[in-house]
């Protein structure tokens, strides 16, 4: 089998730029906790970071794990990695009817 | 979901072939889909990550709709039309997590079905989305007009 860690790289590196998008959106839902600080307000921006901070972990994690050689297929990551965006579309439905 | 994704590539329908197990099970397999599916066995891990690699960039493309769906409310002026601005924020907000939580059912029955050497599942999902997007984007592309001719 040649090459046969790139399709592991290949997979972490997309992990890692979906943490980024995730920190994105992240962001977008803190600024209203600067802008106009509400108990609604606070909420909705620990809850986005809580999200950031899970899919970065998650990213960090099945990244460690994809150095196994053969790599096992993602299970819980990727059900959590679901949960966690749709999560955060939550949040920014909290911050958008505030 | 059953009427979405059961199209044959001879147009034949096979509503019930993959996709009448019970929403618990299907839920189980989310979580944890080698222990449900003893029947199969694991593809080259190649395709797994593949299919791991793809269901991320459904992801981003969800982010990318909260994002987009923030960025909507908190920077759009108001518009012509009331409530329009909130109306396109919150459907992006939908969309973004109906792709994510579509991503994830897709990326598990592509796992089942490549266990079980099936043909992988279709979906007429991208299609909806393209379609409700460039209809979002008509929609704003009228507002703009509107406030130009005033």
């Amino acid at each position: 089998m040649i090459d046969a860690s790139a399709s592991a790289v290949r997979t972490r590196l997309a992990w890692r730029r979906t943490a980024l998008t995730g920190t994105a959106a992240g962001l977008l839902a803190l600024r209203p906790a600067f802008a106009d600080p509400g108990p609604l307000e606070l909420l909705a921006a620990s809850g986005a970071m809580i999200g950031f901070a899970a899919l970065v972990g998650l990213a960090y994690r099945r990244g460690r794990a994809l150095r196994r050689n053969p790599p096992l297929p993602g299970r819980r990551s990727v059900v959590a990695c679901a949960l966690v965006a749709a999560a955060l579309a939550l949040i920014g439905g909290l911050v958008v009817t505030l | 979901m059953c009427a979405i994704a059961s199209i044959h590539p001879e147009g034949v329908l096979f509503t019930c072939e993959v996709d009448n197990r019970h929403v618990i099970q299907r839920a189980r397999q989310w979580f944890d889909p080698e222990r449900t599916e003893v029947v199969g066995e694991p593809p080259d891990y190649r395709y797994s990550l593949a299919n791991e690699r793809t269901f991320l960039a459904w992801i981003r493309t969800g982010l990318a709709l909260i994002a987009g769906g923030l960025a909507c409310a908190q920077f759009l002026p108001p518009l012509p039309i009331a409530h329009l601005r909130e109306g396109i924020a919150i459907l992006l907000l939908v969309l973004g997590g109906l792709v994510a939580l579509r991503a994830v059912d897709h990326w598990a029955r592509t796992e089942r079905a490549m266990r079980l050497k099936e043909d992988l599942p279709r979906s007429r999902f991208p299609a909806i989305l393209a379609i409700v997007v460039a209809l979002g984007a008509v929609l704003l592309t009228i507002t703009v007009l509107i406030r130009v001719v005033r």
